[in-house]
C-alpha cells in the first residue's frame, strides 16, 4: 500500500492536546459505567449528598508527560467483594483511558468512600 | 467496646498508696518515739527527731534560700501539673479502631484500594437496622484487612425475639461483611441491648 500523494506528513498535522480534565472526564465516565460502582451526588460541602449509579465518581488526574496516575473516590454496592470490584473498575479505567486517549494510566488508586447497601440505594423498598 | 486506663490507673495508684503508706509509718514512728529506738537497735548513727521536736532539721529551711530553689520547685511543680494531666486524659475511653484497610488483591504496582473503618461500619450498622426488630446499631472495626474483628453493639426492641435477632446477624450481617472484605472475621462480638421502649413505625411493608 502506498501513500497518497495528496497525504500530509504527521509531523506537519498540528499537535492534539489531552488535558487533566479531559481524562478525568473519561476515567469518570468509566468508573460510573462498572458495575457496583457509585458516584457522589447533591449536598453542599459533602454534606447531605448520596452515591447513586447515575453520577460519576470523584476522579482525580495526575499527568506525567504520557503517563497517568489516577485518584479515584468511588461508592461501591454493598455486599460486594469489594477487592474484585475495585480490581475490575482498575483495569476497566487502565485499559479505556488508554485506549480512548493514548495516555499510558500507570497508577489508578481507588478511595472506597462508601458501601451503599440494596435497601439503601433509594427511599422505598421491594416487595418480595 | 471501649477500653478504659485501669492498667495505668492500678499501677500508680499501688505507687501513691505505697508512698503515702511508708509517710504514714515514718511519721507514726517519730511520734511515738520508736524511730529513735530502732535507729539505736539498728546502728546506723542517725538520730531521729524525738516525739517533742520538729520532725525536720532546724536548717531546713535555709536549702529554700538560693533563688535557683524556686526555680527548681516551679519546673518540678510543672513537671508534676504535666504528668497529672496526662493521667487525666488517659482516663478517656479509647476505641481503637482499626486503620485504614487496604483492600490489595495483588502487590501495589497496579495502584492501591482503601477504605476507612467507619465506611464499613457504617454499611454493616446498616446492615444490621434492617433486621426485624432492631432500633439501633452500632459496629466498631479492630484489627486489619486480613485480621478483621467486628464488635457490634445492637439496640432491639423488647417485643424482639433475641434469639432471631442474634441468628439474622450470624446468617446474613457476617456473611455480607466477609463478602465485601473477602476474609473472614478473626473475632466477633455481639452486644445486645433491650431497650425499654418499643419501637412504632408510621408505615408497615407488606
Amino acid at each position: 500500500m502506498t501513500a497518497s500523494p495528496d497525504a500530509v506528513d504527521t509531523g506537519d498535522r498540528g499537535t492534539l492536546t489531552i488535558s487533566e480534565k479531559a481524562i478525568e472526564k473519561i476515567a469518570g465516565q468509566i468508573a460510573m459505567e462498572t458495575p457496583h460502582i457509585l458516584g457522589a451526588t447533591g449536598g453542599f460541602l459533602g454534606i447531605g449528598g448520596h452515591h447513586d449509579e447515575d453520577s460519576r465518581p470523584k476522579v482525580k488526574v495526575r499527568l506525567h508527560g504520557q503517563m497517568a496516575s489516577i485518584e479515584v473516590s468511588a461508592g461501591v454496592r454493598y455486599p460486594t467483594p469489594l477487592r474484585t470490584t475495585t480490581d475490575d473498575l482498575r483495569e476497566r479505567i487502565r485499559s479505556g483511558v488508554s485506549s480512548r486517549t493514548g495516555v499510558d494510566v500507570r497508577h489508578v488508586d481507588i478511595d472506597i468512600t462508601s458501601l451503599v447497601g440494596r435497601s439503601a440505594s433509594t427511599d422505598r423498598r421491594e416487595l418480595e | 467496646m471501649r477500653e478504659t486506663a485501669g492498667k495505668l490507673n492500678r499501677g500508680w495508684l499501688t505507687i501513691i498508696g505505697i508512698l503515702a503508706l511508708l509517710l504514714g509509718v515514718v511519721g507514726i514512728l517519730l511520734a511515738s518515739g520508736a524511730a529513735a529506738g530502732i535507729a539505736s537497735a539498728t546502728g546506723t548513727g542517725f538520730e531521729p527527731a524525738g516525739p517533742g521536736e520538729t520532725a525536720l532539721p532546724e536548717n531546713a529551711q535555709s536549702i529554700f534560700a538560693p533563688p535557683v530553689a524556686a526555680v527548681i520547685l516551679s519546673v518540678v511543680a510543672v513537671v508534676v501539673g504535666l504528668l497529672a494531666l496526662a493521667w487525666l486524659l488517659a482516663q478517656l475511653p479509647k476505641l481503637h479502631q482499626a486503620g485504614t484497610f487496604r483492600l490489595n488483591s495483588g502487590d501495589n504496582a497496579d495502584g492501591m484500594t482503601s477504605c476507612e473503618p467507619d465506611v464499613l461500619s457504617d454499611a454493616v450498622e446498616a446492615d444490621v437496622e434492617q433486621l426485624d426488630g432492631v432500633q439501633a446499631a452500632s459496629a466498631l472495626l479492630r484489627g486489619s484487612a486480613s485480621q478483621p474483628d467486628l464488635t457490634l453493639d445492637v439496640g432491639i426492641d423488647p417485643r424482639a425475639d433475641v434469639r432471631a435477632v442474634i441468628e439474622q446477624i450470624h446468617s446474613s450481617v457476617v456473611p455480607d461483611f466477609e463478602t465485601a472484605v473477602g476474609v473472614p472475621l478473626s473475632r466477633n462480638a455481639v452486644l445486645i441491648n433491650v431497650s425499654n421502649r418499643p419501637a412504632r413505625d408510621k408505615a408497615a411493608v407488606v
